[in-house]
This record gives C-alpha cells, structure tokens and sequence, in this order.
C-alpha cells in the first residue's frame, strides 16, 4: 500500500542520518575533553545540510517570493529548533525557540491563518519571557551547570527520534493509490492523485448520494466549516474573504463543545497551578 | 499563498518540517537534564503539530485544522502553567534543575541512572567561542614608602 520511489527514500535516509548525526555532535555529549568548535561546526553544516534537503522534498508555494519566504521560515524553523535542544545555556534555548515560534508563525501566515500567526506569536511571547524569569529565578547562566553540561544518552536519543523522523517522512512521501471508497465510484483520477481534498470528496459525493461513506461527508463538511477562498462563489465581488468571522463562525457553531471544555481545561489547570506551587507551611499546633 | 491553490506539494512541505520539529523536540525530551529545557522541547513538539494541522485544514479546504491549532494552544498554556508550578516545587525541594534527581519515583527495581560529573564537558573549553580571555595583570605592584605603609597599617 505504501509505494516509494527508491531515489526519495534514499533522500529520507540522507536526511535523517545527516539531521540525526549532526544533532548528536551539536549535543553537550559525555567526554571529559573539551568539544572543538569544528566539531559543533560540522554538526551545525550538517544539520543546515539535512534542512535544505527536506524543504525541497515538497514543492514550496508558486510565486518565487512566497517561495523565498517560505525557504527561510522552514530552514529557520528547523535551524532553531536544533539549535534550541543542544544549547548548553537554558536562556540560549529560549531564545531560540523564540525564532521557532516567529518563523511557524510566519508559515502559519503563509497557509492563510492569519488570526493563528498573530495567537501563537502573542502566546509564545509571554510563555518565552516567563521562561526567561524562570532561568533568570532558578538556573545557573551560562550553562555552567553540571546538568546542561552533560546531556543523557544522545546517541541513543538522536537514534531513537530520527527514526520516528524517518518512518514519518516515509509515510508522507508514500504513494496510497488505492483508495476505497473513491475506487468504488470508478473515477479514472483518483488513481493517480496523492491525497484527495475534501472538497473534491463532496464533488464525488454530489454524484452518488447513496453511499454511506457520502453521507458521513455530508455532515461532516458543514458550509460554515469551509474556507472562504476556497468556496469564492458565495462571496459578493470586491469583498474580502472574512477571516477572523469565519474562524469564529465555526470555533463557536460546530466546535462549541469543545471551546467550552477547553476553557474548563483551563480554568481547572489554572487552579491546579495555584495549589501545586502553593508552599505548604506546615502549622504549628497540628 | 492566501487565495491561491494549495496543492498537494506544498502539503507535503508542512507535513514533513512539521515531523522535523517534532522529532527535534523528542531527542530534546529524552536527552536533555534540565527541567526548563525539557518543558521547552515539549513546547516544540506542540509547534510541530499545529504546523501539521495547519497544513492540512488549508488542504482540505476547512477550518478544523486552525480550530485544533488554538485548542492546542489553549492546552500549551495549561501545561506551561502546571509544570513550571511543578519545576518551583521540585527547585525548592532539591536547590537543581537536574531531572535525574527525581529518578528514584520511577518504579522500583530499576538500575539507578549514575551521571558522572566529570565526564561532563569542561567549564572552560579551550580556544573557541566559549574561552575567556586571560587577563594580564594590570602593571606591577606599586612601591610604597615606609611611612605611607606604616599609614595603612594604621
């Protein structure tokens, strides 16, 4: 059912054996002698070297600026990330998540979630700049302790985590041409499409409507779920499409339930954090 | 990209930095001692993920992806709040930040984890980004009269 073509799952191993070799000599690995800085150097090259090779695995979007853009949020994103865990100094990685955080915002933008770029950006920020006080209260700076010096096991843990990498990029890659529910409606298509858009399912469902699979399409992929841009039809000319009103419409239709238990999710975890961090005086005539 | 097509490719993009950033957060988790980096990693594979659902909410052409992404925010910040209350109660109770402290609540029986110290990386490494500079001393040491050192020793 997974069909590959030789030449990408040779990429996919090249890329993680290239991102999981130079994530171990970025670590703080357990040797008693000081790490060259070629050594943090190659792994860094390496690293660089396995991010470019995975951005071109899909194709970026079709203007060469979104294109450009996308290049840097991706390389960024995957730099800082690498960067981040092998940072010796605790306000280093923080910094370098912040650069997470700014370039997933700046593809989130270029996926056309505007409102979710402009959240993660105002959420993140306070959950750095707490982070900051927390290393400014409680770490030792610069790395200087013996924890951030020696990290657990990175051999083993680089091995363990560019294998999931890997059997994840092996199934994103995968070709599945056999789709059941599309085969039974004989489409000549369908066979040699990767993934099927959901919008195109309704297209097939609109064609036979007594399909059981159709009529879970059919309430699933409700009008007010759908993206404005890409259902232009209903919109008058010359409107914008409406963001921030069409998230609501369906946050608070069709997810009402689950913005409600989030909310209590967080209400409850609010509490829990009062009491865990609480300090407990012990009294005196108990 | 907002109000052009968003095809398969460019879903497979999104899809595999989104496995790059959780993988890079699961190696960060597993090896990483330090408490604050260790909830930052967790916080990377929570990016991953969103990145993933964005991606694919643009490509079925629904809001669902974006609505989990602020789910998964809302969630973050619950588990930003419970565990840096749990990293100032574990400080308070052990003056570290080291993970390996904690390692006797695992269940029973197990081969206790032993972390050298020594075979840690050097505080001060040699000529690279991290050395400091040697400082010279500044001159030498001034000469002082009888009588001025009789004074400061009063």
């Amino acid at each position: 059912m997974l069909e590959l073509p030789p030449s990408i799952l040779t990429r996919c191993v090249l890329i993680c054996l290239c991102g999981g070799l130079g994530t171990f000599l970025m670590m703080p690995t357990r040797r008693q002698f000081a790490k060259p800085a070629f050594v943090f150097a190659i792994g860094l090259g390496l690293v660089i070297f396995s991010g470019l090779n995975l951005l071109t695995l899909g194709t970026g979007p079709e203007p060469i600026v979104s294109r450009t853009f996308f290049y840097v949020f991706g390389l960024a994103s995957v730099l800082g990330g690498a960067l981040m865990i092998t940072a010796r100094d605790p306000v280093h990685s923080a910094l370098w998540f912040a650069i997470v955080v700014l370039s997933t915002s700046g593809l989130f933008m270029m996926a056309g979630a505007g409102f979710l770029a402009a959240g993660t950006v105002i959420v993140y920020a306070g959950a750095v700049i707490v982070t900051f006080l927390f290393v400014i209260m409680l770490a030792q700076s610069g790395g200087k302790a013996v924890y951030d010096r020696l990290a657990r096991q990175p051999a083993q843990a680089s091995l363990t985590g560019f294998i999931l990498v890997w059997s994840l990029l092996v199934v994103i890659m995968s070709d599945p041409t056999y789709n059941p529910v599309l085969e039974s409606y004989g489409e000549p298509v369908v066979r040699s499409s990767r993934l099927i858009p959901a919008n195109d399912l309704v297209r097939v469902r609109q064609l036979s409507t007594d399909h059981p699979g159709a009529v879970v399409l059919g309430k699933t992929l409700t009008p007010e779920l759908t993206l404005p841009e890409t259902n232009p039809t209903e919109l008058p000319p010359g409107v914008p499409s409406p963001h921030i009103a069409g998230l609501g419409a369906a946050l608070y239709t069709t997810h009402l339930i689950s913005a409600e238990l989030v909310g209590a999710i967080l209400f409850v975890a609010l509490a829990g954090a009062v009491v865990i961090a609480t300090p407990r005086i012990a009294k005196p005539n108990s | 990209m907002t109000g052009t097509e968003f095809n398969a490719g460019n879903l497979t993009s999104y899809l595999t930095l989104g496995a790059v950033l959780f993988g890079l957060g699961t190696i960060g988790f597993l090896s990483r001692r330090n408490l604050i980096v260790m909830f930052l990693s967790a916080e990377l594979m929570l990016q991953g993920v969103g990145l993933t659902l964005v991606g694919f909410g643009r490509f079925h052409g629904n809001w669902n992806g974006q609505i989990l992404t602020i789910m998964i925010l809302t969630i973050a910040a619950c588990e930003a709040a419970v565990s840096l209350a749990l990293v100032v109660q574990l400080y308070n109770r052990s003056k570290s930040l080291d993970i390996s402290v904690w390692q006797d609540i695992r269940e029973p029986g197990l081969p206790p984890i032993v972390e050298d110290s020594a075979d840690a990386e050097p505080l001060l490494v040699g000529p690279g980004a991290e050395s400091y500079p040697h400082l010279s001393p500044a001159g030498r040491e001034p000469e002082v009269s009888v009588v001025a050192s009789g004074q400061r020793a009063l």
